[in-house]
């Protein structure tokens, strides 16, 4: 019983280390190797959410497919964007399983009500508490995606296109948040 | 005067073990919490490879001292516990670091999934109970961004099945003990299963009772669940408190049907004379509700008392 125990102990230890790095490598592949692909935020409540410390995201509807038929699609599933020169990214087509272009990717898409109501990636982006005012002009979020259409939300973007870094002296050396003004 | 004389009767040496068990003690939880401040201070400056080397060699510890403590033996399973909740978190931290479109359901379920060998080895029933819950926050979440928004169930309905799952693992938890697994046989156990089960079921009971119609199967549930559980703990299992459990969630809804009825017959028309009537009337209805219920598990008691006696 108590070797039994003891193997129980080593067996978790090896599924829980396992899954945990295992996920960790292959979200960092993501991240690293994964295509940039800028979903356009919609303009409307998502900015008012800014609530603690994330931002509710909802992107455009030039990204998804019609929403008459949204509601046909199985639950889960991806489709095709096409890219323009800024990686930025417009509804193209459902994905049949063919090959892509080379301004195409795929993106993974979830259904989350009845009405077609459909997620895809992170529904928020989390940031340092008393950030709010830098994100708040967010126009993008900012994708990176790989062939079967995983996807890691890497950051958000203003109108240039380039994603939205929190200057280094909004912190003190100590870590400590200085007054802005 | 009896603690005192005791105290007196100690020698030196009884004085300078507790002396030096108690800075052990306190020497100890100082160094714990220092180590916990640091990084929870740090954690902002600390990469994100760093916070998860932390959190692995976090789990790794833990799970060293639990068998170096014993794996059966409190302070074992408590480390045992410790490596429960860290790998959740370990899990959390990956989730904010790759912000994926992951539900927070499916952390959760990873986490209630991953964590069932340590569960096996460690024979605590905090463990399990522990468990229990993260099951149920799991299941919930599911239900909360799955079944729910999906139209598969309606939102009583699954507040009906969420509860009957807490109170089937409770009569779960009894076969195992009567099946001759004593370490799971806790009182606070069996007491908290029934009173979250039942507190989930009377939800949706109440909400029958308000409005009407829709949620008629978590009324149901409630009325069979507090019932059978009622007669369980009276009669085979005694256990008072979960007798007064059922009995008082009963009563409860009772005072609600009541106040619908009273509040239907007077009317809600705003007019104060209507107003006060009713709330008059509310009040006798539930002052005698609460009076039997006390009168009702004072015989339950004394009954109860008697058979444990063997009268």
């Amino acid at each position: 019983m108590k070797r039994f125990a003891t193997w129980l102990v080593v067996a978790g230890a090896v599924v829980v280390l396992g899954t945990a790095n295992y996920t960790i490598w292959q979200r960092q592949q993501i991240v690293d190797h994964g295509r940039p692909v800028l979903l356009e935020l919609r303009p409307v409540d998502p900015r008012s959410l800014i609530q603690g410390d994330y931002m509710a995201l909802a992107y455009a509807e030039t990204i998804f497919p019609a929403a008459d038929e949204r509601s046909q699609l199985p639950r889960r599933g991806s489709f095709i964007v096409t890219l323009d020169a800024d990686s930025v990214a417009t509804f193209a087509r459902l994905d049949t399983g063919g090959s892509l272009a080379a301004n195409e990717a795929r993106i993974k898409y979830k259904l989350v009500d009845q009405r077609g109501g459909m997620r895809l990636g992170a529904e928020s982006y989390f940031f340092q508490e008393g950030q709010a005012d830098l994100f708040a002009d967010a126009e993008f979020g900012v994708l990176h995606v790989d062939d079967a259409g995983n996807s890691v939300l890497i950051g958000l973007a203003g109108e240039n296109k380039l994603i939205i870094q929190a200057p280094e002296n909004e912190t003190g050396p100590d870590g400590a948040r200085q007054d802005r003004d | 005067m009896l603690i005192r004389t005791r105290l007196r009767d100690r020698d030196d040496d009884i004085w300078r073990l507790w002396a030096l068990r108690a800075l052990l003690v306190l020497g100890a939880a100082h160094f714990l919490a220092g180590v916990v401040f640091f990084f929870a201070y740090n954690w902002d400056d600390l990469g994100p490879f760093a916070r998860f080397g932390l959190l692995q060699g976090a789990l790794i510890v833990a799970l060293v001292a639990a068998f170096a403590a014993g794996l059966h033996r409190p302070a074992g399973q408590a480390l045992l516990i410790a490596a429960s909740v860290i790998t959740g978190v370990l899990f959390g931290v990956i989730g904010q670091v790759y912000q994926t479109g992951a539900d927070a359901w499916e952390l959760f379920a990873a986490w209630t999934v991953l964590v069932l060998p340590w569960l096996f080895a460690s024979r605590s029933s905090a463990h399990w109970f522990l468990w229990c819950a993260l099951a149920l926050t799991a299941f919930s979440a599911y239900g909360d961004q799955v079944l729910i928004p999906m139209g598969v169930i309606a939102a009583g309905d699954f507040m009906a099945v969420a509860g009957a799952l807490v109170i089937a693992f409770l009569v779960l938890v009894e076969l195992v003990i009567r099946a001759g697994v004593g370490w799971l046989d806790q009182r606070w156990m069996r007491v908290s299963l029934a009173l979250v089960g039942l507190a989930i079921l009377l939800i949706p009971a109440i909400g029958f009772v308000l409005e009407g119609d829709g949620d008629e199967l978590g009324f149901a549930m409630f009325l069979v669940a507090a019932g059978a559980l009622g007669y369980i703990y009276a009669r085979v299992l005694p256990e008072f408190a979960v007798v007064a459990i059922a009995t008082g969630f009963a009563a409860l809804l009772a005072m609600v049907a009541g106040g619908r009825v009273i509040f239907e017959i007077v009317g809600t028309d705003g007019e104060a004379g209507s107003l006060v009537m009713g709330l008059l009337m509310l009040l006798l209805w539930c002052g005698f509700l609460t009076a039997s219920t006390v009168r009702l598990l004072n015989l339950f008691n004394r009954q109860m008392a008697a058979r444990g006696r063997g009268d």
